[in-house]
């Protein structure tokens, strides 16, 4: 039996040695788990300072005001970056048959990108931000973060020029609008004036710098947690069916109306401030339109198990793909009908909103990234499988119950909150005053932490996996090592 | 208004040419063909 299993690893380690570059999909896959165990648990222990304040240990460094963008960086950057980039060199290899081009500079985006983390880490618990949301990074920073995205695009589309089919497979036109679209967010959002290392001045002002932000910061969602894992659902899914994407020519129509509508949405995120008006109104009616390729992507990806649902039954890594998509499915709906004037009344600058976000970040993009890298480190570990379908299984129903409670607990606080906060008597007084707001959220503040702490349950079970299927795939190549040698 | 209306017209229009153009530029059956890159190597299917 161990000879076999042995035999097996030695098959995958000779179709890995076609010359595909996986050190460095390796790298970024455990930094993916890394970081998501250390942002998750951040996110934790900031959602129970709002239940518990005296978690704030009355230390600068600990507020809540300084953990959240920290908590907000660890999961975008680290845990959700470090996935693209695992996933788009793994998939760009594989679809293209060519080998990652430029060796030293592949290395040099993985330890760029882990020196960016942790600038974010050790700078942002000290105070050091430029105030804008999911930008906070100071100016030395995002400039290295912008010379390091520079190189990750210079080696992926250096590879796909490398390629040898005539046509680019879809899931790479979508890493590659992220990676274009991503640089242009992040060098036009940063452009700032320096005064030190860690202090700078945005070159915009007032509600011009208010747009420009909430450009980048809805981008941010639409191609940094959106694009790029849309290009993994379109190579992860079909792969896990073990079958082609259900049409093809509606992933290309889904690619091109995404990219186009998406940029133009980011005014929702000012309806009734000084923005003009005319450009809240475009935001709205782009981000309503954007709901048709939203679900053309989401429909595309779940048809593709047509005649094969039964899979579902057996396959823990499908169904955290498929259930990602129905997260996709459903966040997608919700943001457009958030970026309705009348409804974005309600829910502006409640807790709706955190719900809607993490809706789209635990539903969709962390259980498309689990699926996806479940999948993919075997391969590229050289072993046959996870080393416990258990675990995977448990960690699918902690993501999925955890994801669960964090939603409808935000929106029952969201619509509460809201409603209080509309409330007026009929000389004009407002009814309930913030503080009556507040004690009405705490209950599902409560239950929030508890979601979270099922999700990180989850993310810890993950963890665990991934070092001992990597031990399992060194202990199976000892064997081959020995086989080999003894024969 | 104005200027939202005619943004989002040109948009839809780009979008439309984009697509047209797009769809147009693969002859025969080679979009059904790059459905299948993903499986252009070893059959490698993993079942958990």
């Amino acid at each position: 039996m161990r000879r076999v299993t042995a035999m097996k690893g030695l098959k995958m380690q000779n179709s890995a040695a076609q010359g595909y570059n996986y050190k460095v999909v390796r790298q970024f896959t455990i930094m993916t788990v890394v970081w998501g165990v250390i942002g998750m648990s951040v996110g934790l222990l900031v959602a129970s300072q709002l239940v518990w304040p005296a978690l704030n240990l009355d230390l600068p460094w600990t507020s809540f005001g300084r953990l959240r963008p920290l908590h907000t960086s660890l999961v975008i950057f680290g845990f959700a970056g470090s996935a693209q980039f695992a996933a788009s060199y793994y998939v760009v290899q594989r679809t293209c048959q060519a080998a990652l081009i430029a060796p030293r500079l592949t290395a040099f985006t993985f330890w760029g990108w882990q020196a960016v983390i942790v600038t974010m880490l050790v700078t942002l618990p000290q105070g050091l931000t430029t105030t804008k949301e999911y930008a906070e990074l100071e100016f030395t920073g995002a400039v290295l973060m912008a010379i390091v995205w520079v190189a990750y695009a210079i080696v992926f589309f250096g590879t796909l020029m490398r390629r040898k089919s005539r046509h680019i497979y879809v899931g790479n036109w979508f890493f590659g609008a992220f990676i274009l679209v991503i640089a242009v967010l992040h060098i036009v959002n940063h452009a700032a004036i320096p005064v030190s290392w860690f202090k700078s001045y945005p070159v915009y002002a007032g509600a011009t710098d208010a747009m420009v932000q909430w450009w980048y910061g809805h981008n941010a969602v639409g191609f940094f947690l959106t694009t790029g894992f849309l290009g993994m659902m379109y190579y992860f899914v079909p792969k896990q069916v073990n079958r082609p994407v259900y049409s093809y020519r509606l992933s290309i129509v889904h690619f091109w109306a995404l990219i186009s509508l998406y940029i133009w949405a980011g005014p929702h995120h000012l309806h009734y401030t000084a923005l003009p008006d005319w450009a809240q109104s475009l935001g709205m009616v782009m981000s309503l339109i954007l709901l048709a390729p939203s679900w053309g992507g989401m429909i595309n990806g779940m048809m593709t198990l047509s005649g094969s649902w039964h899979q579902l039954r057996t396959d823990p890594i499908l169904r955290f793909l498929v259930v990602a998509l129905a997260f996709y499915g459903m966040s997608t709906f919700e943001g457009p009908m958030m970026a309705i004037k009348t409804v974005n009344a309600l829910s502006h600058y409640t807790d709706w909103t955190i719900g809607h976000v993490h809706a789209g970040a635990l539903g969709w993009v962390a259980l498309i990234t689990f699926g996806s890298l479940y999948h993919l480190i075997p391969k590229v570990f050289g072993t046959e499988k996870m080393y416990s379908t258990g675990l995977i299984n448990l960690h699918f129903w902690l993501a999925t119950i955890g994801t669960v409670l964090y939603i409808v607990s935000m929106w029952v606080n969201g619509i509460t909150q809201g409603l209080m906060w509309r409330a007026v008597n009929v000389d004009g007084t407002p009814t309930y005053s913030f503080v009556e707001a507040l004690e009405a959220s705490h209950p599902g503040y409560v239950v929030r932490v508890i979601g979270g702490a099922f999700f990180l349950t989850g993310m810890l079970c993950m963890a665990w996996n991934t070092w001992r299927t990597v031990r399992q795939a060194k202990a199976e190549q000892t064997a081959t090592t020995y086989l080999a040698t003894a024969s | 208004m104005l200027i939202a209306e005619v943004s989002g017209l040109l948009t839809l229009l780009g979008l439309y040419i984009a697509v047209q153009t797009c769809l147009a530029n693969h002859p025969g059956d080679e979009l059904e063909q790059a459905a299948q890159l993903p499986f252009a190597e070893e059959p490698d299917r993993f079942d958990a």
